[in-house]
C-alpha cells in the first residue's frame, strides 16, 4: 500500500504527515506533533502508510513492530534500535542514521538512497531488494545480513564491515569503497564494475 | 489509493496492484505471474480486476495475463493490439486514461523495448524496465540505449524529484535518487 495525499497548503506537492492535513515542513505545532508521533510508534504494533518525513528520533527502542508502505524520508535517527521489526516498501531516503543498530530486522523492497550511516549496525537481518544506492557509511557493519538483489551503486563506503553477509546479485557498481571488509561473505557473486559485463534487467 | 507490490521469484518481476480502499475495481501492472497469494489478496480487499496496464510485452511481465483473462476478463492496455493471444487496447502515448476512478499519465520510453510505456499514477511511477534503482533497462545496441537515456532525461528526470519509481525489477526509488545516483551518466 501507498499513500499519496497531498499537504493541504497551496503549492506544496509534498505528501501530507499521517494524521495531519500538511507535510512536517507546514506543522505549526511540532512539539506536540513529536508527542502524538511518539505514542503513536508505542501503542501500535502495525504501521501502514506512516509518513513521518523529516520527523527527527532520538534515543529510542523500537521494538516487535511492523513498518509496510511507510515514509521516513530525511529522518534524522540518533541512538535510535529497531530491535525485530519488519520494514516492507519503505522509504528512508536522504536521512541520516548515527548510532544506530537494526537488529533481528527484515527489510524488503525498502530505500535507502543518499542516506548517512555513521557508526551504525546491523545484525542477523535480511535486506533483501534494498536500495542503498548513495549511500555514505563510516563505521558500518552489517553482519549476518541476507541482501540479495540490494544495491550500493554510487556510494561512498569507509570502515565498512560485510561479515557473513549473502550479497548474490548486489550491485556495487561505481562505489567508492576504503577499508572494507567482506570477510565470510560471498562477493564473489556481488556485482562490481563493469556494469556492460553484468547481467541487466 | 491502495497499492501492493507482489513479487515473483521466476525473473525477479515486480506485479503492482492498485485499488481503492473501499475494495471494487481494481487494476493491474505488469501481471508477470499470479499465485494463489494474489487471487487471496484479491478477495480479501473484494477487488475485481477490471484492467490490465502493460509497461511492454515481454513475457516475464505477461505471463500471468492469461490467468486473469479467465478468472476476470478484464481489459488490456498497451501499446500492442494483441497480448498472448487477446486484443488489447492500444494505447496512445502522452494521454491520460481514467480506469477504476484513477487517472493514468501515459509516458512513452522506448529503448528497453519498442513498446515500453511509464505510468504515473498521482506521485507513483511504474516504469517498467525502463530503469530500475541504479541503472538503465537493458538495451540491445548503443542506438537503443542513447535513445533510453535520452527518452529518460527528457521525459521521467524532468518531473517532480519526489515522485516515486516503482521499478518492473528491484526495490523502489525516486527520480532524485535516480538522478544523482544511476550508475550511468546522463
Amino acid at each position: 500500500m501507498f499513500n499519496s495525499e497531498i499537504c493541504a497548503i497551496s503549492k506544496c506537492d509534498a505528501i501530507k504527515i499521517s494524521g495531519y492535513k500538511t507535510c512536517y515542513r507546514h506543522i505549526v505545532n511540532k512539539k506536540a506533533f513529536e508527542v502524538n508521533i511518539l505514542n503513536y510508534l508505542n501503542l501500535n504494533e502495525k504501521f501502514l502508510d506512516l509518513n513521518i518525513t523529516q520527523f527527527p528520533l532520538n534515543n529510542i527502542s523500537i521494538e516487535n513492530k511492523r513498518f509496510y508502505s511507510c515514509k521516513f524520508s530525511e529522518i534524522i535517527l540518533t541512538n535510535v534500535k529497531f530491535i525485530n521489526c519488519y520494514f516492507w516498501q519503505c522509504f528512508f531516503d536522504y536521512s541520516e542514521f548515527e548510532n544506530c543498530s537494526f537488529i533481528n530486522t527484515n527489510i524488503k523492497f525498502t530505500c535507502f538512497a543518499g542516506s548517512v550511516f555513521n557508526n551504525c549496525n546491523i545484525e542477523s537481518s535480511d535486506l533483501l531488494h534494498t536500495n542503498f544506492n548513495g549511500i555514505k557509511s563510516d563505521n558500518f557493519s552489517i553482519t549476518g545480513a541476507d541482501l540479495y538483489f540490494s544495491g550500493f551503486v554510487n556510494s561512498s563506503l569507509h570502515n565498512t564491515l560485510f561479515y557473513d553477509c549473502n550479497l548474490k546479485k548486489v550491485n556495487f557498481s561505481k562505489s567508492i569503497r576504503k577499508n572494507v571488509s567482506f570477510k565470510q561473505s560471498n562477493f564473489g557473486d556481488a556485482i562490481f564494475d563493469n556494469w556492460d559485463k553484468v547481467e541487466e534487467v | 489509493m491502495k497499492l501492493f507490490t507482489l513479487y515473483n521469484l521466476k525473473g525477479n518481476v515486480n506485479t503492482y496492484l492498485v485499488g481503492h480502499e473501499s475494495g471494487g475495481d481494481a487494476l493491474i501492472i505488469d501481471p508477470g505471474h499470479i499465485d494463489l497469494f494474489l487471487l487471496n489478496l484479491l478477495e480479501d480487499n473484494n477487488y475485481y480486476i477490471k484492467s490490465i496496464l502493460l509497461t511492454h510485452d515481454h513475457e516475464n511481465h505477461t505471463k500471468g495475463v492469461k490467468t486473469l483473462m479467465r478468472i476476470y476478463e478484464p481489459l488490456i492496455y498497451s501499446k500492442r493490439a494483441m497480448i498472448s493471444g487477446y486484443p488489447s487496447t492500444t494505447i496512445t502515448p502522452n494521454s491520460v486514461l481514467n480506469l477504476c476512478g484513477f487517472n493514468i499519465t501515459v509516458i512513452e520510453i522506448p529503448g528497453h523495448s519498442d513498446d515500453s510505456l511509464v505510468f504515473r499514477i498521482r506521485n507513483a511511477l511504474f516504469i517498467g524496465d525502463v530503469l530500475s534503482a541504479g541503472k538503465i533497462g537493458y538495451t540491445s545496441n548503443p542506438i537503443a540505449k542513447k535513445l533510453l537515456q535520452d527518452n529518460i532525461k527528457e521525459k521521467i528526470f524532468s518531473i517532480n524529484e519526489d515522485l516515486i519509481i516503482f521499478p518492473g525489477h528491484g526495490p523502489p526509488t525516486t527520480i532524485k535518487a535516480e538522478k544523482e545516483f544511476s550508475s550511468f551518466t546522463f
